[in-house]
């Protein structure tokens, strides 16, 4: 068999597990929304833990943190990964655990539905699903994007770009719109488990090919050697260092399809337990892919540009026979189909429920299935016309959810706040990132991040102080208990 | 000590660190690396990593209460 082939057999096996699964969880699940959307809210620790681990995982921590890495060096994993270590487990604490129990309060599947009904909203829900759709489309072209790149890379064109991104939409889209929650959630602790061991355990196989960590690290160090430490300048000077940290910690919950996942915990101890290992483990395949984008410069020293994405697949495929190889594919397709699934699910799930409802249960379902192919159809036309990046892309769509993050920790927190001061202040935040990124505004010294969360903060406490809040027979029931949880009750 | 006292030095602890990272002592130098090989920044940065995941230990054992509204 030749190498083509058998990369193309350990694939095809990988994909009947995954569907197997997938089949395995529509056979458990129940034709009620709750149970299609949030899995019966009924995730254990370990279900949570690898949930969130998976759908974390994407080609931009793969493809683009080692691109980036490539460029810049080891100050990549200090500027894009450290942070998150500390700030997404905060970010659980202050956003995650209220959402939760408020999501319970409410009886909410969606995060714009929680929201909508804490501020007796429905337009807030509208203008939040609208948003979320935006910044979601070009995260989803960089889960797609990877895959086509790792696709044409390992087999040397066989299959095509355009055939490569079909194909991983399509078969994610059968076992999302069959399953639901419960077969995303079930199917990401195989994918999560097959992608973060092979990480783990190939980056030491590379070294080794080298004569070592401390081998390699020193050639990288005589050849290289502006790779080795983090320069004065753009993008690491200080305020944008500290920004873009934050940044990175604070969206992983600003991801709507991050957040319904807390939604689906069974109990606290299930929603503690999970974050309680994941920065290291998270962190640490941050930390490699840093490695794999600064170690690949040693082989393929003459990538400019955003080609720099392909250095993960084209180190594995120097240093790995064709069987790792296709390991290595199936890696990157888990961590794509364990992020995509669960973007689709979320943005169906809120079409459905805050967009276009009073729909029974089951024709909420079927809609939000159609929903999921419309979907996959546009995300498709974005990935082929690869405009950036995938780290630029990922970076713009980013932005795009952490300026949502003022709306949560104000919503969750403060009594006072109110339904028009959420959608001044979503509208207000997006303008002045929109402005920043197009150079309509001048840009102080910080990443455009920086200015739209201030502003969407700024314009969220100030409209609020001018409109009524929400009566008390609405506000209570969510914020006693929010209270309470925060030990301030 | 109170759950409150917990949340106190939690909270003082995250911004401590959060300062920390903000390394610009270490950037654009290139002192000796770590045991002639691993580079500083890298290593400074491991090291937090490593004091931020002992934190959010701390704090799921000692801040984070097990209450579920109910």
């Amino acid at each position: 068999m030749g190498p083509e082939a058998t990369i193309f057999v350990v694939v095809v096996v990988y994909f009947a597990v995954v569907l197997g699964i997938g089949a395995a969880a529509f056979r458990r699940s129940k034709p009620t929304a709750e149970d299609y959307f949030l899995g019966g809210r009924v995730a254990k620790s370990l279900v949570m833990f690898m949930a969130l681990f998976g759908t974390n995982i994407t080609p931009f921590l793969i493809m683009g943190i080692s691109g980036l890495a490539y460029h810049h060096g080891y100050g990549v994993f200090g500027y894009t990964a450290a942070m998150a270590a500390l700030i997404i487990p905060v970010a659980y604490y202050v956003i995650g655990y209220p959402a939760w129990i408020a999501s319970r309060k409410l009886k909410a599947v969606t995060p714009a539905e929680l929201l909508a009904r804490r501020l007796d909203s429905p337009n807030l829900g509208r203008l939040l699903f609208l948003v979320y759709f935006v910044y979601m489309l070009p995260y989803l072209s960089t889960g797609v994007a990877g895959v086509g790149l790792a696709v044409d890379v390992f087999t040397q064109q066989a299959i095509s770009f355009e055939i490569a991104a079909a194909g991983i939409l399509v078969i994610t889209l059968l076992y999302t719109t069959t399953g639901g929650m419960r077969a995303t959630m079930w199917t990401n602790v195989f994918q999560g488990l097959v992608f973060g061991v092979f990480l783990y355990v190939s980056i030491f196989v590379v070294a080794a090919d080298f004569g070592g960590i401390p081998a390699i690290m020193k050639e990288v160090a005589r050849r290289f050697p502006e790779l080795a430490y983090t320069k004065n300048t753009a993008p690491f000077t200080p305020g944008n260092w500290f920004v873009w940290g934050m940044a990175m910690g604070l969206v992983v919950l600003a991801f709507p399809h991050l957040l319904v996942r807390v939604f689906a915990a069974k109990d606290v101890k299930s929603l503690k337990n999970s974050i309680r290992y994941y920065p290291i483990i998270m962190i640490g395949l941050m930390l490699v892919a840093t490695l794999y984008g600064v170690w690949g410069r040693i082989e393929f020293p003459d990538f400019v540009g955003r080609d720099s994405d392909m250095v993960f697949p084209m180190v594995i495929r120097s240093h790995f026979g064709p069987m790792v190889q296709g390991l290595a594919l199936a890696g990157i397709l888990a961590a794509v189909m364990s992020t995509l699934d669960a973007q689709m699910l979320t943005l169906s799930s809120m079409l459905t429920r805050d967009v276009w409802y009073g729909l029974s249960q089951r024709r909420q379902v079927v809609l939000g299935r159609l929903f999921l192919v419309v979907l996959g159809g546009i995300a498709y036309y974005i990935v082929i016309l690869r405009p950036a990046s995938i780290f630029a892309l990922a970076q713009l769509s980013f932005s795009g959810f952490v300026t949502l993050t003022p709306i949560w920790l104000l919503g969750l927190h403060w009594r006072r706040f109110t339904a028009p001061a959420a959608i001044t202040a979503i509208i207000a935040g997006n303008a002045v990132l929109v402005a920043m990124f197009y150079e309509w505004l001048p840009n102080p010294g910080l990443i455009p991040v920086a200015w739209s969360f201030m502003a969407s903060s700024i314009v969220g406490v100030g409209v609020s102080f001018f409109t009524s809040p929400p009566p008390e027979d609405v506000t209570e029931p969510v914020m006693g208990p929010i209270r309470r949880a925060m030990g301030d009750g | 000590m109170t759950r409150r006292q917990h949340r106190r030095i939690f909270w003082v602890l995250v911004v401590v660190l959060a300062a920390l990272h903000v390394d610009f002592f270490n950037h654009g130098i290139s002192p000796p690396p770590f045991f002639g090989w691993l580079p500083l920044d890298l290593a400074y940065h491991i090291a937090w990593v490593i004091a931020a995941a002992a934190l959010v230990i701390y704090f799921t054992r000692y801040v984070w209460r097990d209450y579920d509204g109910s």
